[in-house]
């Protein structure tokens, strides 16, 4: 190969992603351990599914095409229709934040700060 | 039929060797679909293909690099994948490719500094192109997790390259396009 | 020395970036504002208001309310809707509100294929789930109600009412509460507020956003729950957020439960696998009837209502085991 395999230069370049990597992972983990009261926010193509509290146990149907469950805390995607099946395997997310992401049908279960720390300006019902 | 005989050898050489390389990228990319992805951030594609994708930015350029990418991308979306997942992997490949070219061109890289910044540039196109096809995906945790794993996934295939190319030198079709 | 430059580089260039970092929270604008508690309609309203004036639209909500008791309360013999359910002749005539609000109940009690019924009144009054006494009426008592209501003896033209017969009674409990809040609300924009949160009785109604710009947060209630508890919260901007449910008023005899959305067609309360139903949409007094409905005929038959004519609302069913699902 013409190149060489290695020149000064690429600690360089490569520390400089890196930290940058790093940078940004220390600043979601901060944002997630700010969070006082974390709650589930699930998003259907980009809009706003619906939000839930993580202290209350619960089972979540998501459309026709996924089932996701709140169970001591941890959001977890139950079951999902899509082949390749990724979001019911990924680990399960709880109030130290986390994202589980269904592709195919556009689903994405993250950790966000509840809004007004956790209360409501009202409640229906 | 007397005119396929007076084609120069230089470009059949080529031409069978990118077929070679094209055919070389979809066995991998195949055997990379069979390996399962991590479990802690989804989406994680190994990224072995970069060996094939770096070979041909080395002996010739982005474009032949970028042909054979596109070739693969379909075969193995079309195979293992759909509409989406050929989405993301041309994201990521022509991010990839773009920035290992510019970095090459400065001649102040070595192999290692740009095949990983190489890979975690290809994670970071998939990530962009999630965002655009999905509001709202959480890249502040993806981006910096698949830097992370693009560097270092970046600097094995950087080392197989390598290995490889060395070998490969001087068999390979001598003749390089002019460099844009 | 090019080395020693490009190290310097990323270490400032990565100070700027960790500042920004560890700032955290954002404020809150100040803004005159007004907050303010009444008990209106047998129940407990709740007003808040962002606006210059806010005070003085406060009073004039309350105001509204007040007007709107004496002409929609049932049960207050000085109201409007009293004099008319012990009417002298067969033919009256009312105010507009009234007629609007008698409009749009006879509207629904068709499109619900007379699920929803403004003459309930016969059978409603026999029942008491506020004071207490909690009795459960005897059979022929309730058959006798059930005889009495009827929908198609209520001819409305213009604001004159016509009854066909004189035990004909009006109730319109499941949709005054979503009327007012929109009266609410127009009245508050008319006088230029673009800010303000309404709560009647659990009826959410929201006029654009908080003065920080985002949208009001409006939780929903759990059934058979503390208050406060919640299933899920919802955001709101311009919009109604309303909840019916068989938690809100009940009480128990026999094993069985007795609660407040009573079936005009059986004169009991209305039996579906559903605890609760929640719309959203822009139509106050639309969703109010809707929620009462859904409770009445159960989620399928109310889905292919929806769907029909008002497929805009977001709909989320709560079932008995307080399972909460969107429609889709």
């Amino acid at each position: 190969m013409r190149t060489t395999l290695f020149r000064k230069a690429d600690i360089f370049l490569i520390g400089a992603v890196a930290s940058a990597a790093v940078l940004l992972l220390v600043l979601y983990v901060r944002q997630m351990s700010c969070l006082r009261t974390p709650e589930l926010e699930i998003l259907v193509d980009s809009r706003i599914y619906g939000t839930y509290s993580l202290s209350e146990d619960q089972e979540i149907r998501i459309g026709e095409t996924c089932v996701c469950t709140i169970e001591n805390g941890r959001v977890m995607m139950k079951t999902a229709d899509c082949p390749d099946q990724v979001c019911v395997h990924t680990k399960a997310i709880d109030k130290n934040g986390g994202s589980i992401v269904c592709l195919p049908n556009k689903v994405i279960l993250h950790i966000i700060e509840a809004s007004d720390g956790g209360e409501v300006d009202t409640v229906a019902g | 039929m007397g005119r396929w005989i007076r084609l120069p050898d230089k470009k059949i050489r080529k031409l069978a060797f990118l077929g070679l390389f094209a055919a070389a990228a979809i066995l991998i990319g195949y055997v990379e679909a069979m390996i399962p992805v991590s479990l802690a951030v989804p989406g994680i594609k190994l990224g072995l293909c970069n060996i094939v994708v770096l070979l041909l930015i080395e002996f010739y350029s982005w474009r032949e690099a970028l042909a054979v990418s596109v070739v693969r991308i379909l075969a193995i979306g079309f195979l293992f994948g759909n509409l989406f997942s050929i989405a993301y992997a041309l994201s990521g490949s022509l991010f990839s490719i773009a920035v290992m070219t510019l970095l090459k061109k400065t001649g102040k890289f070595g192999i290692l500094g740009i095949s990983s910044v190489g890979g975690a540039a290809h994670n970071t196109g998939q990530v962009v192109m999630a965002c655009l096809i999905l509001k709202g995906f959480p890249w502040q945790l993806y981006l910096p997790v698949l830097l992370l794993t693009g560097l270092a996934t970046g600097l094995v295939t950087g080392m197989t390259a390598y290995l490889t190319g060395s070998r490969l030198r001087g068999k390979v079709s001598p003749e390089r396009q002019t460099d844009s | 020395m090019k080395k020693k430059m490009r190290k310097r580089f990323w270490t400032l260039g990565l100070i700027p970036v960790l500042a920004v970092g560890s700032l955290s929270g954002c404020g809150t604008k100040d803004s005159q504002s007004a907050e303010r508690t009444g008990s209106f309609f047998n129940t407990v309203i709740s007003i808040k208001i962002y606006d210059k004036d806010a005070e003085a639209l406060m009073d004039g909500c309350f105001q509204l309310a007040s007007e709107m008791e004496g002409i929609f309360s049932a049960q207050d013999s000085e109201s409007e809707l009293y004099s008319l359910n012990h009417r002298t002749s067969s033919v009256v005539t009312v105010s507009d509100d009234l007629a609007d609000c008698l409009s749009e109940g006879l509207y629904f009690g068709e499109i619900s294929d007379g699920a929803f019924d403004i003459t309930i009144y016969p059978v409603r009054r026999l029942w008491d789930f506020e004071n207490g006494t909690e009795v459960v009426p005897d059979e022929a008592s309730i058959r006798e109600a059930v005889q009495q209501v009827d929908a198609s003896k209520v001819h409305l033209n213009g604001n004159e009412v016509t009854f066909d017969s004189p035990d004909t009674m009006i109730d319109l409990g499941g949709i005054a509460k979503g009327y007012i809040s929109s009266k609410m609300k127009a009245y508050l924009k008319e006088n230029g507020c673009q800010s303000a949160l309404i709560n009647l009785g659990g009826n959410v109604s929201t006029l654009g956003r908080k003065p920080d710009g985002s949208e009001w947060s409006v939780g929903i209630q759990k059934p058979f729950s503390d208050r406060g508890e919640l299933l899920m919260t919802v955001t709101s901007s311009d919009s109604c957020v309303i909840s019916s449910g068989i938690y809100e008023r009940y009480f128990e005899r026999g094993g069985r439960l007795y609660h407040h959305i009573l079936d005009p067609r059986t004169g009991y309360p209305a039996d579906t696998d559903l605890n609760q139903v929640t719309l959203i949409g822009d139509d106050d007094a639309a969703c109010d009837a809707l929620s009462t409905i859904t409770m009445l005929v159960g989620r399928e038959k109310a889905e292919e209502i929806i769907r029909t004519c008002y497929p805009e609302l977001q709909v989320y069913f709560t079932d008995s085991e307080n399972h909460i699902e969107k429609m889709s």
